[in-house]
């Protein structure tokens, strides 16, 4: 390789390193409210396969986490602040999630990728969604989910 | 004149081939090498078509290696499917300038990689409405960079030994 392609591979490595770093700097987050309601809701398929799920409207510990089907459909909305987990199913197969310490991750899933099992846990401050392609699946902030599901 | 382009023929037949095996072993018995960085063993045929056939050869290698690999995993017109398009179509762009100006195999292998890794994201970004996927891009570039050269390396091995077909420059 000759040496300016050398700099700009350096240079590309370097503003990749010094953008992980920013956004793996630590950001507060705000308290729970403390409530007593259910910590998620499914989606009620037994009248329409493609209902999506309601958005609670009580106040959540974290905040309202939502499972998004194929672009279109609610199938879970969960609290990232209540500790629990959750399964949903795709297009191959389940994927199960675990929430601890307002985190989230896919604990196991029923697919040959596994990329969004190796995404590992996310928090309210991680600027990635998990998104599962084989299954069509992806976990997302509510408000993101209804823009993105048009409810 | 007609023994080259038979020659030429089987070339491009034998490339498409190994880009699509090589793409489907990839995708099913490979995986991600690390975080979300696949090591790209296809980008190594397309690297090594357009140095030996050309451009056009290129194109067509990496067009077939996209639809008939999604095909035959039943996943045609899927997101998989516009998603892996995105990538090739970006990498195939930047291998086609990287020709043209001449740049070192090395570094053209890294450049595909990395606009693979791009053009990815923004199908990603554009499919599911999430702009804030392109904070994967950091990751993806470093990433990138030593598959870009792992891919060279035996893009590079593999030229030393078949001699081009193309017409030089």
């Amino acid at each position: 390789m000759k040496k300016k392609e050398w700099i700009l591979l350096a240079v590309i490595a370097v503003v990749s390193l010094a953008a992980i770093l920013i956004m793996r700097l630590p950001k507060n987050t705000a308290e729970g409210t403390g409530t007593n309601h259910q910590p998620y809701v499914y989606a009620d398929d037994s009248e329409d396969p493609y209902a999506s799920a309601v958005l609670p409207d009580w106040e959540p510990e974290g905040e309202w986490i939502a499972v998004v089907f194929r672009s279109s459909r609610v199938v879970l909305y969960f609290d990232s602040g209540v500790d629990g987990e959750y399964t949903v199913h795709g297009n191959v197969g389940h994927m199960d999630i675990e929430v601890k310490d307002r985190k989230w991750h896919v604990k196991d899933v029923d697919c040959y990728d596994y990329t969004c099992k190796n995404m590992g846990w996310m928090s309210a401050d991680a600027l990635l969604p998990i998104i599962c392609l084989p299954n069509d699946l992806v976990i997302i902030d509510a408000e993101t989910a209804q823009n993105m599901t048009g409810g | 004149m007609g023994n080259l382009k038979t020659r030429r023929f089987v070339y491009l037949a034998l490339f498409t081939a190994m880009a699509i095996v090589l793409s489907i072993i990839e995708s099913i018995y490979i995986g991600p090498v690390f975080f979300m960085v696949r090591v790209g063993l296809a980008n190594i045929v397309a690297l090594v078509t357009i140095k030996i056939l050309g451009t056009k050869e290129m194109i067509i290698v990496n067009a077939m290696r996209v639809v008939i690999s999604t095909l035959m995993r039943g996943m045609i017109f899927s997101s998989t499917f516009w998603i892996s398009l995105g990538g090739v179509a970006l990498s195939s762009l930047v291998l086609i300038i990287m020709d043209r100006m001449k740049s070192s195999l090395m570094f053209t292998s890294v450049m595909c990689s990395i606009s693979h890794s791009v053009g990815q994201v923004i199908v990603v970004a554009l499919f599911y409405m999430q702009p804030r996927i392109a904070a994967i891009l950091p990751y993806l570039l470093l990433g990138s960079i030593p598959m870009g050269i792992l891919t060279g390396i035996v893009a590079q091995m593999v030229l030393t030994r078949i001699r081009p077909l193309k017409q030089p420059q």
